[in-house]
């Protein structure tokens, strides 16, 4: 969603005690003191919005664009295009507005509002692609095709496909505990992230991955496929 | 074969399978993808859900896109955050 969010929120003590929750939670949430937060600017994402005589919604504007620029910083490191970052950024910029309009109550902790918030505003965003069945967007990691040269051979090119083949087809032999790992780490994981996300310890991790990447080279030796190919 | 060489051959293998026609009734549903930053499944669950993600073109940048949102609103325990 693109357009600018009508914003009208409500005057009064309740309102602008939820608008300084929301600001304190935002705050807290990206490692920022609220006394720290910059004096109000101009929002080009909502021109519309009135101005707030306390400067709120201005600071609140300010923490939103510092939310955006992490996102947009962590999702290029994670291999995300422009589109999903930004359909990203701006769901949880609705969503937080939203929150304010209708002046509704934070019962959590603070710095767990925007977090559930994110998380949320990606899970809705991501049901809504799939029930439009819109493809999601390739990760935009460095492609070997570069590394190929400017114009690969067509009999490069075959080779090339076939040993993706062949290397599909090796991580599914190995065992469930190995392929789960190796697959993680060819698709760019790092091992502390792998560690990470399985719960497990680093030398557990670090075992697993390298028997599983030996384990591949052997299947894929066993298909014919050795060192040198494709160097 | 180096491992950056592996990576790079699957990352293509991946790119390719994302260009053919996507049947995702194989797919987990949102949730379940959420559920693995929380580590809501026990560990077999996840070592296959993961096994699924990882291989699939549809659901990988789903979970990315998730594990960026986790990052962004003050996760603590990302490693590469910094």
């Amino acid at each position: 969603m693109r357009s600018s969010v009508p914003v009208t929120p409500g005057g009064g003590q309740d309102s602008r005690e939820v608008r300084l929750t929301i600001l304190c939670a935002l705050a807290r949430a990206m490692a920022l003191s609220p006394w720290t937060i910059a004096p109000p600017a101009p929002s080009p994402t909502f021109p519309d919005m009135d101005p707030q005589p306390d400067g709120v919604s201005g600071a609140l504007d300010t923490v939103l664009t510092r939310f955006a620029e992490r996102v947009r910083y962590i999702g290029v490191r994670h291999g995300l295009m422009g589109t999903d970052v930004e359909d990203l950024v701006q769901e949880v910029r609705l969503r937080l507005w939203k929150a304010l309009e209708s002046g509704e109550k934070i019962l959590s902790a603070p710095a767990s509002y925007i977090h559930r918030t994110a998380v949320s505003a990606a899970i809705d965003l991501l049901r809504r692609r799939r029930a439009r069945r819109e493809t999601p967007v390739r990760l935009s990691r460095p492609s070997g095709i570069a590394a190929l040269g400017e114009s690969p051979s067509a009999d490069r090119l075959m080779e090339e496909m076939e040993l993706q083949e062949s290397i599909g087809r090796a991580v599914e032999t190995l065992i469930p505990a190995r392929r789960s790992v190796v697959k993680m780490y060819l698709a760019g994981y790092a091992r502390e992230e792998i560690a990470d996300l399985l719960a497990w310890s680093e030398p557990k991790t670090r075992n697993l991955l390298y028997r599983g990447l030996a384990d591949l080279r052997e299947a894929l030796t066993r298909m014919g496929i050795g060192p040198e190919a494709l160097q | 074969m180096t491992d950056e060489r592996l990576r790079q051959s699957y990352d293509m293998l991946l790119g390719v399978r994302s260009g053919e026609a996507g049947d995702r009734s194989h797919c987990p549903p949102v949730e379940r993808l959420a559920g693995l930053l929380r580590r809501e499944e026990d560990e077999d669950s996840r070592l296959a859900l993961l096994d699924h993600v990882m291989a699939c073109p549809f659901c990988q940048p789903e979970f990315e896109l998730l594990r960026v949102a986790v990052r962004a609103s003050g996760e603590q325990r990302a490693p590469d955050e910094e």
